[in-house]
């Protein structure tokens, strides 16, 4: 109901867009005609080949993000180890490195999937690291308490105290890898949403197809999101 | 039961925290431990439940050098410490399991029922921690440490956030499963009502050591709060906390 009601409003304010703008952007009707018709003529190669980088390059940030969370986290040698370098690391704009990224990794999708990883793993390990050390130290008493073993104490403790953080983190993280894919797959490709939309700048209807496509995917993962987020984290 | 000797402790690179404690509490024995804030309460029941290691001195529960955690010690904190991810009975069950690994399912689902019903909180069984009240918390927490089969109970302010009627009650609950239950018991507070209402001694601490421990004879009445006698035990408490 409330999805049903967000699509509605956000169909009318298109079309009011549209209207304002004497339809420099072209009318839903008509953007949604030809998405149908080009989608499984052309635009579905480059949907599913930004999906792949899209998704992989998230995967890799969480699974490498949240570990090394959990490690500055817990562990004060490593905060004062590391947290130093990933402090200076953070703001360097990594967007503009990759032509040197395409040199050192090619044209293919591992440089797109790398650029993606570089930037999303930052704000996953920070914001891991935070809810790491915001755990009070009555649960950690608890667990030592209740003799859980290493195994147990990152099941039953340290990965649920996470997870609210990290659905958080992921939802800003998917925004942000669209925003890098798009950059990166005007470069070197002739595959993927960022290429496609780029290549018909002129084309109103077929940029504005390739902007739903790359909304959409974008959406799409929002809502898987948040049914993972709504079945782990009931108790919040 | 509790044997202190000579205790000393600081935390990393800090100046002395507990400053060579010596203290004996008998077996079944309820304490009650007082003092200002700052003072060591909390360090000192880590150290007894195994937590934290001594920098110098020793422990012995039961005669035991204590080296780590005991499976009969149990612990309420504040917050109940219980886990908000975790509803009331995977609470229970977790706590059951670390004490009895080879538990059949029946006889959990039996034993955690049981100390539901005790404690008047069977309905909550498969609620979420948000979905009590802090009273209701911290008999959960209570039943957690029920559940566990503990000969020796650790309280580190149970009741400070709980409003005035729900903390009458608290205290009464626990006065009856003291009776009901033969636990050795300790008891932190800031409260020095709470102190006399639920404590056979009451350890006075200042500063890290101990300053003094008081007998108390009003250990154990139910209505002990309605006589001025309770009262006047509580300004002779407050003069050695000043
Ligand atoms: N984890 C810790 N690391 C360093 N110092 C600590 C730690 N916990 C407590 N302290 C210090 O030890 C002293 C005693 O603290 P605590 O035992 O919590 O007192 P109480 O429970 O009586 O309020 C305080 O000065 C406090 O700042
Ligand atoms: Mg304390």
């Amino acid at each position: 109901m409330k999805r049903l009601y967000g699509l509605v409003s956000f169909i009318v304010f298109w079309y009011l867009i549209s209207l304002v703008t004497k339809a420099v952007i072209p009318y839903p009707h008509d953007v949604i005609r030809s998405f149908l018709t080009l989608y499984p003529k052309e635009l579905h190669i480059h949907t599913l080949a930004s999906s792949r980088r899209l998704i992989i390059g998230l995967i890799i940030s969480v699974v490498l993000g949240v570990h090394l969370g959990i490690w500055l986290g817990l562990s004060k040698k490593a905060e004062a180890l590391l947290q130093p370098l990933i402090y200076i690391l953070y703001p360097i704009p990594k967007a503009a490195l990759l032509p040197i990224f395409i040199i050192l990794f090619g044209i293919g999708d591992l440089t797109k999937i790398i650029l993606i990883v570089v930037i999303v793993i930052f704000p996953i390990i920070i914001n891991i690291k935070d809810a790491i050390q915001a755990i009070p130290n009555e649960y950690f008493y608890v667990a030592r308490s209740l003799n859980l073993s290493k195994s147990q104490m990152y099941k039953d403790m340290i990965i649920p105290a996470i997870l609210p953080k990290l659905f958080t983190t992921l939802r800003i993280s998917i925004g942000i890898a669209i925003a890098v894919l798009y950059l990166s797959e005007n470069f070197a490709t002739f595959e993927g949403l960022g290429y496609y939309i780029t290549i018909y700048m002129t084309n109103k209807l077929k940029l504005f197809c390739g902007i739903l496509a790359l909304s959409l995917v974008g959406y799409i993962l929002f809502l898987i999101v948040e049914f993972l987020e709504k079945k782990l984290c009931k108790w919040v | 039961m509790i044997e202190i000797r000579n205790l000393s402790f600081n935390y990393e690179d800090s100046e002395e925290t507990l400053k060579n404690i010596n203290l004996s509490i008998n077996k079944h024995e309820k304490v009650s431990i007082i003092g200002k804030s700052g003072c060591g309460k909390t360090t000192l029941l880590l150290l007894l439940a195994g937590i934290y290691k001594p920098t110098s001195g020793e422990i012995y529960i039961n005669d035991k050098l204590l080296t780590n955690v005991r499976k009969e010690t149990g612990i309420i904190f504040q917050s109940g410490g219980l886990f908000p991810w975790k509803t009331v009975y995977q609470n229970l069950s977790l706590a059951i399991k670390s004490n009895n690994s080879n538990i059949t399912k029946t006889e959990m689902n039996e034993k955690i029922d049981n100390v539901l019903r005790e404690l008047d909180i069977y309905e909550h069984k498969h609620k979420y921690l948000k979905e009590l009240s802090g009273g209701q918390i911290q008999r959960v927490a209570i039943e957690r440490i029920l559940v566990m089969n503990v000969d020796l109970l650790l309280m580190d302010e149970p009741s400070s956030s709980l409003d005035a009627l729900t903390k009458d009650a608290f205290q009464n609950t626990m006065l009856e499963l003291y009776k009901k239950h033969d636990l050795t018991s300790i008891i932190i507070t800031h409260d020095i009502e709470e102190a006399v209402y639920l404590g056979q001694k009451i350890i006075v601490m200042k500063d890290g050591y101990i300053h003094s421990i008081i007998d108390n004879e009003f250990y154990g009445d139910k209505d002990a709060k309605k006589t001025i006698q309770f009262y006047e035990k509580c300004i002779e408490v407050r003069k050695h906390l000043e």
